[in-house]
């Protein structure tokens, strides 16, 4: 499996180079030429060609030649220039069977929280003995992923790309390039696989959900929270963390980012409700339970959610999480 | 900062070690040391133990070096400093590879430098060491764009590339047309002078015939004249230098008007009467640096442009030959030349020096005076050679003073410019018009090519004298006094003498050997089909050869030709480089199913990565219940063969129900 580099940009991709180099109109031809899919596999539709820059250098090169050859009369230094010129035009085939036949496979994704990195996998298959070298894909032309088929039949690419609003997340068309193998083409092809992910709400920290006071040490259970006094103990920063909780002496000690926790008693059933932030819009009132939700279940607790129309009932655990999160994401969406 | 990859590297330092290696001796010592320098700077750079050199020491470099060329050729114009800057540029540019751009920057330098070398050599084993420079070259561009993989796979890959490029190389070399050139440009300048010279005096062919090197291969398209008929008329020489009595050539302005092409005309133009059959060959010559052409008499004028034909009736190159250059001529070996003869060339065809040579010219005259006519003259004076013990050597003594006397009444002992020299003197002397002329005579004759090799052993001087009636006739004083070199060769003539004593190991001492004399005309005849066909290759060529195949066809039909062709080859390329080849032999049972799959993928409904038979059936036949019992059929088939019971010949069973599933998809 291959990554490609997270980039920290915010710089959206699809924004960068889908939006502002493909019109409207050149998505829809698109769109029409191969419309999403799930599984894709390259035909001389899909593909797109043309000489690079080092390309055009390189027909100038191969010009330069033909005039040496012209002026000194020289038979050799014309079979040299006819040569390269030859090469030239199969390396334009080569470029193009470097991409064509290859199948791509919409993979798992895992979703993120709102201005964070969402994470594609793409599975790139070949079927018969062509390989296929230094294929270069993504939605963000910084952070290319790279992958090979050579001996393998199949390769993964995890591909993250920035989300930014909540909700369903479809990033469009990614970019699959190849310069293979001589770097004066380039290959390429806009591929939609019509992949998804759910964009939970960005945590903030802040407000209060009433259960969570403090009781006394004997009654209540040991709740960790933001606003305690009480020093606890340290764990793994999760999103949303306040940043002045970060332990940096921890971090410059062992290079994992912990957060600092703070103490203090509380009830084990809590209810997360929309009521619970008066004043705020919508969007504030999701991050903040959003928040909850992660501090809930970082400690273990079982809770519930209670949005207008929308109740998920108390439980924990990672699935209980995720649905939770879930909801969130797609409150009042649809 | 732009690392370029290990292997790309490698491949480009090994493949500049190889375009810069046949130029180092043409190169100034400081321009090679200067690229091992920089190569390993580079190396040292990729390890991190060194950095880039700096802004203003590039700088220096740069200027330095080329101020260095500049002095060190006296000139920057030329084209022997040029390749110097060119290989300058390119090492200097392996130590500014800061981005991938760069480095392609070398490799197109690189690719230049090797362009460079076929201009100044252009034999078959120079080709074949700058095609694997090619290949490497083009290895290391592909190491740029590569993956980590072995070298040896980028040069593979290259391999490949550059012999499916052959093809379409092939068209666009024999189809494209080729022009004139388009300016002049300088020539590679330390050509030494080779072959005859315009100015002969006793010893001088002595010296050149100590050479086997090749002067000019001629190819005839009849039967090839007997050997003692191969006389290659160069120069003719007419005037007596009395100073340090040598024979030369007239003023040029003597000449009066040159012929230059077949219906150009002269006022000289009628005193060439062609007799009997023509004779029709194609010469290429070496370069020489010189002007001299050579052909058999009578030659008729021709429409190649460099070519003017003298009032002397030889042909004369209006450029210095500096590269290899082949013409054609048509020649008649019957021919009356110059019948009748004005006054001002008698005169000038009888003028001798005053008062050098004294017993020389007082035997001339005194001889025609006794003699009856000019025939017997003639014949007497060639009776003389033979009876008064003249000998034919490659050694003659050294002559001083009046050289002729000195020969022809002391020493006796000469070589062929001796005896045509002190006959020419003797014919004046007696009043008759007669000149040197020097070419060569003979020729190894390639059995296996249909050419005859002229090299420089066969360099040779003649005399023709002009008689009443019937104008110029050739008189080879050598032949009375030597006759095999005329009917055999030189190394015949001069037994018991060292043939080719001063060159070290030549194949052509070992004439006599039987099977090197095969091995040698084999590779021999080799390099002429390459010289002719494709060092030669030129536009009367290229408009010859498309003539012959396709027919009378102008330049516009060519080029529709030219793009047609390219299209076709270039469509067969694609066809065998993208067909689809399934040479991964899959089990009958396996091919079956995917056939399956990808059917099921087209409508959408793709088999998932690592998804097994069973769930993948079971998936689609939730999407499409209108195929379910087909699907059934067809996965339970595949899985009861395939992992249940080992009867993978059995795949009808598989095959009948994936066609089964097919119709009912279509009803």
């Amino acid at each position: 499996m291959t990554d490609a580099s997270q980039h920290d940009g915010d710089n959206n991709l699809a924004e960068v180079f889908g939006e502002s180099v493909r019109s409207e109109r050149f998505n829809r031809w698109l769109n029409r030429r191969m419309p999403p899919a799930n599984s894709i596999t390259l035909n001389q539709r899909k593909v797109f060609i043309l000489p690079t820059k080092q390309g055009l250098i390189f027909a100038l090169l191969v010009s330069a030649m033909v005039m040496a050859g012209i002026n000194y009369q020289n038979s050799l230094v014309f079979a040299l220039a006819f040569l390269l010129a030859s090469l030239f035009m199969v390396a334009m085939l080569h470029t193009y069977r470097n991409l064509s036949g290859l199948t791509l496979v919409a993979g798992s994704t895992r979703p993120a929280f709102a201005d964070e990195e969402a994470e594609f996998t793409i599975v790139l298959k070949r079927l018969g003995d062509r390989t296929y070298e230094s294929l270069q894909l993504g939605w963000n032309p910084g952070f290319m992923g790279n992958a090979n088929l050579i001996e393998d039949e199949e390769a993964r690419v995890r591909l993250f790309v920035k989300a930014k609003r909540r909700g369903r997340y479809n990033p469009g068309r990614f970019l699959l390039q190849t310069f293979y193998p001589l770097g004066l083409f380039r290959a390429w092809s806009w591929i939609d696989l019509d992949m998804h992910t759910i964009v939970y709400p960005r945590p903030i920290a802040g407000g209060e959900i009433p259960s969570t006071t403090a009781t006394s040490h004997e009654e209540g259970e040991l709740i960790l929270r933001d606003g305690a006094e009480d020093f606890y103990g340290l764990r793994e920063y999760q999103p949303g963390d306040a940043i002045r909780h970060i332990a940096w002496r921890a971090y410059a000690r062992s290079e994992t980012l912990m957060t600092k926790q703070f103490a203090a008693y509380a009830d084990r059933r809590v209810w997360l409700e929309w009521d619970h932030f008066p004043g705020m819009d919508r969007e504030s009132r999701l991050s903040r339970l959003c928040y909850w939700v992660l501090q809930l279940n970082s400690r273990n607790d079982e809770y519930g959610l209670r949005l207008p129309g929308v109740e998920v009932q108390p439980g924990r655990g990672e699935a209980h999480r995720d649905a939770v999160l879930k909801t969130l994401a797609l409150f009042e969406i649809d | 900062m732009y690392q370029i990859p290990r292997n790309s590297l490698v491949l480009m330092l090994v493949s500049i070690a190889l375009v810069i290696l046949p130029h180092i001796l043409r190169l100034p010592i400081w321009v090679t040391l200067m690229s091992i320098g920089c190569c390993f700077w580079r190396v040292m750079v990729y390890q991190g133990r060194w950095s880039f050199p700096g802004k203003w020491a590039k700088t220096f470099f740069v200027f330095g070096s080329f101020l260095g060329v500049g002095l060190g050729y006296g000139t920057l114009l030329g084209l022997e400093p040029w390749v110097g800057m060119l290989i300058i540029a390119l090492v200097l540019k392996l130590l500014e590879m800061h981005r991938k751009q760069d480095a392609y920057t070398v490799v197109v330098l690189a690719y230049f430098v090797a362009l460079t070398e076929f201009l100044f050599e252009q034999s078959i084993p120079y080709t074949l060491y700058m095609y694997i420079a090619i290949t490497l070259i083009t290895s290391a561009l592909i190491g740029l764009n590569q993956a980590e993989v072995s070298p040896k796979a980028a040069i593979k890959k290259a391999s490949s590339m550059l012999a499916q490029a052959m093809p379409l190389m092939i068209l666009l070399f024999v189809m494209f047309p080729r022009i004139g050139p388009l300016w002049t440009v300088p020539l590679q300048t330390d050509v030494a002078r080779t072959g005859v010279t315009d100015s002969m005096s006793p010893g001088n062919i002595a010296e050149l015939v100590q050479s086997d090197a090749l002067a000019f291969r001629a190819t005839f398209e009849g039967e090839v004249p007997s050997y003692n008929q191969l006389y290659w008329r160069g120069l003719v020489l007419s005037y007596f230098n009395k100073g340090n009595q040598s024979w030369t050539q007239e003023r040029p302005g003597l000449y009066g008007q040159t012929l230059q092409g077949k219906n150009d005309d002269a006022p000289w133009k009628g005193n060439m009467e062609y007799v009997g059959e023509p004779i029709r060959y194609s010469v290429i010559l070496e370069p020489t640096n010189q002007n001299w052409i050579f052909s058999l008499t009578l030659p008729e004028p021709t429409d190649e442009e460099r070519l003017g034909l003298v009032r002397d009736f030889r042909f004369y190159s209006f450029q210095e030959i500096r590269a290899r250059f082949q013409y054609e001529l048509t020649s008649y070996l019957d021919h009356r030349t110059d019948v009748a003869l004005t006054e001002f060339w008698r005169h000038r065809y009888t003028l001798l020096p005053d008062g050098d040579n004294p017993r020389a010219r007082r035997f001339g005259s005194e001889l025609r005076a006794d003699s009856l006519s000019d025939d017997e003259f003639l014949s007497r004076v060639l009776r003389h050679y033979m009876t008064e013990g003249f000998a034919y050597t490659l050694k003659p003594p050294t002559l001083e003073g009046d050289t002729i006397d000195q020969f022809l009444f002391e020493t006796r002992r000469g070589f062929c410019e001796h005896f045509a020299g002190s006959f020419v003197y003797l014919m004046r002397s007696g009043g008759l018009p007669a000149r040197v002329v020097v070419g060569y005579q003979g020729g190894e004759f390639n059995r296996r090519g249909n050419y005859v090799a002229v090299r420089q052993f066969d360099a040779h001087a003649w005399a023709e004298v002009w008689m009443e009636g019937r104008g110029w006739i050739r008189v080879d004083p050598t032949s009375v006094v030597a006759p095999e070199r005329i009917q055999e060769g030189l190394e015949f003539a001069v037994e018991g003498e060292e043939f080719l004593a001063d060159v070290g190991l030549s194949l052509m001492k070992f004439r006599s050997s039987l099977w090197i004399t095969e091995l040698r005309l084999q590779f021999s005849a080799l390099n002429h089909y390459w010289d002719a066909w494709v060092v030669g290759y030129s536009p009367t060529m290229q408009m010859e050869l498309l003539n012959r195949y396709l027919g009378d066809i102008d330049r516009k039909t060519m080029g529709i030709y030219l793009i047609g062709g390219f299209f076709v080859i270039f469509g067969l390329v694609a066809l065998f480089l993208l067909m689809k080849r399934s040479t991964r032999k899959l089990a009958p049972v396996e091919r079956e199913y995917l056939k399956y799959c990808q059917y099921l993928a087209d409508q959408g409904l793709a088999r998932a990565v690592g998804e097994g038979p069973l769930d993948y059936g079971r998936r689609v036949s939730e999407a499409r219940p209108d195929l379910a019992p087909g699907i059934r059929a067809v996965t339970n088939a595949y899985v009861r063969l395939n992992f249940a019971e080992d009867r993978p010949e059995e795949t009808d069973l598989l095959r009948k129900a994936y066609r089964n599933l097919r119709i009912r998809s279509f009803a």
